[in-house]
C-alpha cells in the first residue's frame, strides 16, 4: 500500500502544483461544456481580472451569451481570426466584460474527447489582447490608408534602391498589374540624368535631415501619357541600429489630370486671345480699310496719270513710265504689308515662346494703329530702354496686350478737348524683369471704374465688348507677370505691365 | 505744262498719295502745288486763285477744321473734299461747311478732272466777286464818317429831308454829302448804291 499511498500523495502534490499553477496563472483557464451554449464548468481566479466575474458567479452560465454578436460564430464560420494547429484552435474575438464593455480575448482551446471520440469538455486558455489588438487594428488601418491613398506611395530599399512596396495608386500610374510582380528599381523609373541630378540628391537630403520636399518629374516608362511628380522623400531610421536609414518612403502624385486641365485652360485662353484679336481687328475695320484704300487710290492715280500722258504723247522717255511703274509697285507692296500685318495678327497659333526686341514691337504696334492715331489727333511718344531689351515670350500675345493698352489710351481722349494728345510708351529693365508703361493724359479713370477695370465685359466704350483688358490681364499672368493701372481720376491713366525677361525664370 | 495761272492746291498728309495726284494733274493745264498739312498751306497761301483738293482725315488740323479757318480768313478757294471709304458723315459735314463737292478715294481721273474744271469756273466767279468787293471796300474806305452816315440812311430809303432831320443838318448839306458818296463809290444811281451796300455786307 505504501507505494500506492506514496504514489497518491505524489499525485495530490502534483495536482496541487497544477492547481496552484492554474490558480496563479494570469491567463484565464476555463472548462466548458461541449454544447452550443458553451457553459462554464470551471474557471481559474484570473477570470476576475480579465472579465470582472468571480468564478462562483460565472460557473454554470452559458459563455455563448458573452460573445460579441459579430464574433459569436467565428468558429463555425472559420473566420480569419481562427487558426487551427495540432488539434488546438486559436481564436481572437470580443467578449463581454462584467461591466458591459467588450474586451479582445485570444483563446486557445482544445476539445477533450472520450475513447469513443465523443467530446467531453473544452479547455480554454484565454488572455486579454485588447491593447495588442487595438494597436494592430490601428496599424491595419494605417496600412489601408497608405494603400488607398490617392498619392503614390513607394517604399524603397536604401541600398539596392529596389521598390519593396507600391500602393494601388502607384501601380495604377505605372500601368502595372499587382498580380505580375514586376520588380521595380528606381533607375527604371527615372532617366539617368534625372536620377543623378535630382533623385539621388533628394535621397541624400532625406537621409541627412529626415525629409525632403520638392518636385521631380516622373514619367512612368511603361505607361506613356501619364505624368507624375515626386513631392516628398522620407528616410526611416532604425532606432536600434545607430539611427541608420532602413528604407525610404517616396511620395509622389499623379498629375496627369491636372496637367490636362492646365493644357485645356491654356488652349481655352489661346482661343479667347484669338477671338479677342479678331474682335480688335473688327473694331478697327474702318481704319484698316482706309489704310489699305490709300495705296490703292495712289496706284490708280499713277496708272491714270500715265495713260493720260501716253494718250497725249507727253511720254518721250521710257524712263518716265518706268518711274511710274516703280511707284505703283511700291504702293502695291505698301497695301500688301498692311494686309500681312493684319493677317499675322489675327492668325490662330499655338503658344510660342521666342526672343524678340520689345522696343521694335512697341513701334510696330503703333504702326498698326497709325490711322486711328491720325483720326484722334494722337501723337505717339517713346521712352524706350536704350539697352534694347529682348523679351522671351509669346510675341503675338504681347503685341495683343500692347495693342489693347494703346487703343485704350487713344480712346481715353475721345470725350475730351484735351490738346495735345500724347500716348507715351516706355520700356525699362529692372533686374531680370521688363517694365512696360502705356500712358495717356486723358481725363483718367475714377476709383469706381478702376475696380472693375480688368473684369470681362466692363467697358466704357460705345462699341467695345470690354474684353481687351480682361484678356490682356490673363495673357500677362500666364507669362508670370503682372498688369495694373494707375490713375488719379482726372489727369491721365498709366497702364503698367512687368514680365520676366526670360520666360523660364 | 500748265497753261493757266490758276493753281490746284492739294493738302494730304500721305506723301505718296499727294505725289500721285500731282502726277495725274500735271498732265493737265493746271499748276499744281501740294502741302503735307493744313498748317503748311495756311503759312504759304497768298490769295492766289485756284481750287483746293483737301483730304478730310489729317492729323492736327483736319479738313473740316481747315474749312472753318478758311471762312474766318476769307479764303474763298472752292474746296473738293477727298474722303476715304466710309467717311460719309465727314463728307456731309464738309458739304455743310461749304465744300463744292466730295470725291471718294480711289477716284476716276475723269471725274476728278471734271470736278477740278468745275471748281476752277467757280473759283473764277468767286475771285471776280472778291476783287469787286475789294474794290468797293477801297472806295468805301475813302468815305468820311458823315458820308457813311448819309449813305446808310440813303440806302435805307430816306429822303434828303428826313436825313437832314435825323442828322440835324440842312437838306442842302445832305445833298452835297450824297453826291460825294455817289461819286466816291462810283455809283451811277441809287439802285447801284443799294447793291453795293449789300455786297459790302454792311
Amino acid at each position: 500500500m505504501q507505494p500506492i499511498e506514496q504514489e497518491l500523495k505524489r499525485c495530490l502534490q502534483e495536482a496541487d502544483r497544477y492547481r496552484l499553477l492554474a490558480e496563479q496563472s494570469t491567463d484565464m483557464i476555463s472548462r466548458h461544456a461541449p454544447t452550443s451554449d458553451w457553459t462554464f464548468i470551471d474557471v481559474n481566479p484570473a477570470i476576475e481580472r480579465v472579465l470582472g466575474y468571480t468564478p462562483e458567479e460565472i460557473i454554470g452560465t452559458p459563455g455563448y451569451d458573452l460573445f460579441h454578436p459579430d464574433d459569436a460564430d467565428n468558429l463555425k464560420k472559420r473566420a480569419e481570426s481562427v487558426r487551427y494547429r495540432r488539434g488546438m484552435y486559436t481564436n481572437v474575438y470580443r467578449f463581454r466584460h462584467r461591466d458591459g464593455h467588450y474586451i479582445w480575448l485570444e483563446t486557445t482551446s482544445r476539445t477533450i474527447r472520450d475513447e469513443a471520440g465523443k467530446p467531453q469538455e473544452i479547455i480554454c486558455v484565454s488572455r486579454d489582447v485588447t491593447e495588442r489588438e487595438l494597436a494592430q487594428q490601428a496599424t491595419r488601418r494605417l496600412a489601408r490608408v497608405v494603400e488607398a491613398s490617392s498619392d503614390m506611395i513607394l517604399f524603397c530599399n536604401h541600398r539596392t534602391l529596389q521598390l519593396t512596396y507600391m500602393n494601388e495608386s502607384a501601380y495604377r500610374t505605372f500601368g502595372a498589374e499587382r498580380e505580375n510582380l514586376a520588380v521595380f528599381y528606381l533607375d527604371q523609373l527615372f532617366p539617368k540624368d534625372v536620377l543623378h541630378n535630382l533623385v539621388e540628391p533628394a535621397l541624400q537630403h532625406a537621409a541627412l535631415y529626415g525629409t525632403w520636399y520638392g518636385s521631380i518629374p516622373l514619367y512612368p516608362p511603361g505607361n506613356p501619357g501619364r505624368t507624375a511628380e515626386v513631392r516628398e522623400v522620407i528616410a526611416h531610421r532604425n532606432r536600434a541600429e545607430n539611427m541608420q536609414v532602413e528604407y525610404y518612403s517616396i511620395i509622389a502624385r499623379d498629375i496627369t489630370l491636372k496637367r490636362q486641365a492646365e493644357e485645356k485652360a491654356k488652349r481655352q485662353q489661346l482661343e479667347m486671345a484669338h477671338m479677342s484679336r479678331l474682335l480688335s481687328v473688327g473694331e478697327m475695320a474702318t481704319e484698316l480699310a482706309h489704310e489699305v484704300n490709300q495705296p490703292l487710290a495712289t496706284i490708280i492715280n499713277y496708272c491714270n496719270g500715265t495713260f493720260r500722258r501716253l494718250d497725249d504723247g507727253q511720254i518721250t522717255e521710257l524712263e518716265q513710265v518706268t518711274r511710274a511703274m516703280e511707284l505703283i509697285s511700291g504702293q502695291a507692296r505698301r497695301a500688301s504689308d498692311i494686309i500681312k500685318r493684319m493677317r499675322r495678327f489675327v492668325r490662330n497659333t499655338e503658344f510660342q515662346r521666342i526672343r524678340f526686341p520689345i522696343n521694335e514691337t512697341c513701334q510696330e504696334v503703333t504702326r498698326f494703329l497709325n490711322q486711328e492715331a491720325i483720326d484722334h489727333d494722337i501723337r505717339f511718344e517713346f521712352d524706350l530702354d536704350e539697352q534694347n531689351p529682348e523679351l522671351e515670350a509669346d510675341r503675338l500675345q504681347i503685341e495683343q496686350v500692347l495693342l489693347n493698352l494703346i487703343r485704350n489710351a487713344i480712346e481715353a481722349y475721345s470725350d475730351s478737348d484735351i490738346r495735345p494728345r500724347p500716348v507715351t510708351i516706355s520700356t525699362r529693365i529692372e533686374g531680370k524683369r521688363l517694365f512696360v508703361t502705356v500712358a495717356d493724359q486723358g481725363p483718367g479713370v475714377n476709383t469706381e471704374q478702376m475696380k472693375s477695370l480688368f473684369e470681362p465685359f466692363s467697358t466704357s466704350k460705345e462699341n467695345g465688348l470690354g474684353m481687351g483688358l480682361s484678356i490682356s490681364h490673363t495673357i500677362i499672368e500666364s507669362h508670370c507677370g503682372r498688369l495694373w493701372a494707375e490713375s488719379d481720376g482726372h489727369s491721365g491713366t498709366r497702364f503698367h505691365f512687368q514680365l520676366p525677361l526670360k520666360g523660364t525664370e | 505744262m500748265s497753261t493757266s495761272n490758276t493753281t490746284v492746291f492739294i493738302i494730304d498728309d500721305d506723301a505718296d498719295f499727294r505725289e500721285s495726284v500731282q502726277w495725274l494733274l500735271e498732265s493737265t493745264r493746271y499748276a499744281i502745288e501740294s502741302y503735307a498739312s493744313a498748317q503748311e498751306f495756311l503759312d504759304t497761301y497768298d490769295q492766289r486763285p485756284g481750287c483746293l483738293l483737301l483730304d478730310v482725315r489729317m492729323p492736327e488740323i483736319n479738313g473740316l477744321a481747315l474749312q472753318q479757318i478758311m471762312q474766318e480768313r476769307d479764303i474763298r478757294l472752292p474746296v473738293i473734299i477727298l474722303t476715304g471709304h466710309g467717311d460719309v458723315p465727314m463728307a456731309v459735314n464738309a458739304m455743310k461747311n461749304g465744300a463744292l463737292d466730295f470725291l471718294e478715294k480711289p477716284f476716276d481721273d475723269d471725274v476728278l478732272l471734271k470736278l477740278v474744271d468745275k471748281a476752277m469756273r467757280e473759283a473764277e466767279q468767286r475771285f471776280d466777286a472778291q476783287s469787286q468787293e475789294l474794290e468797293l471796300r477801297e472806295y468805301y474806305d475813302t468815305l468820311s464818317r458823315r458820308e457813311r452816315e448819309v449813305m446808310e440812311l440813303v440806302v435805307a430809303g430816306n429822303s434828303n429831308r428826313e436825313i437832314a432831320e435825323t442828322l440835324g443838318i440842312s437838306p442842302k448839306t445832305v445833298e452835297v454829302h450824297r453826291s460825294r458818296v455817289m461819286s466816291k463809290m462810283r455809283a451811277e444811281n441809287l439802285a447801284q448804291l443799294v447793291q453795293m451796300n449789300n455786297r459790302l455786307g454792311l
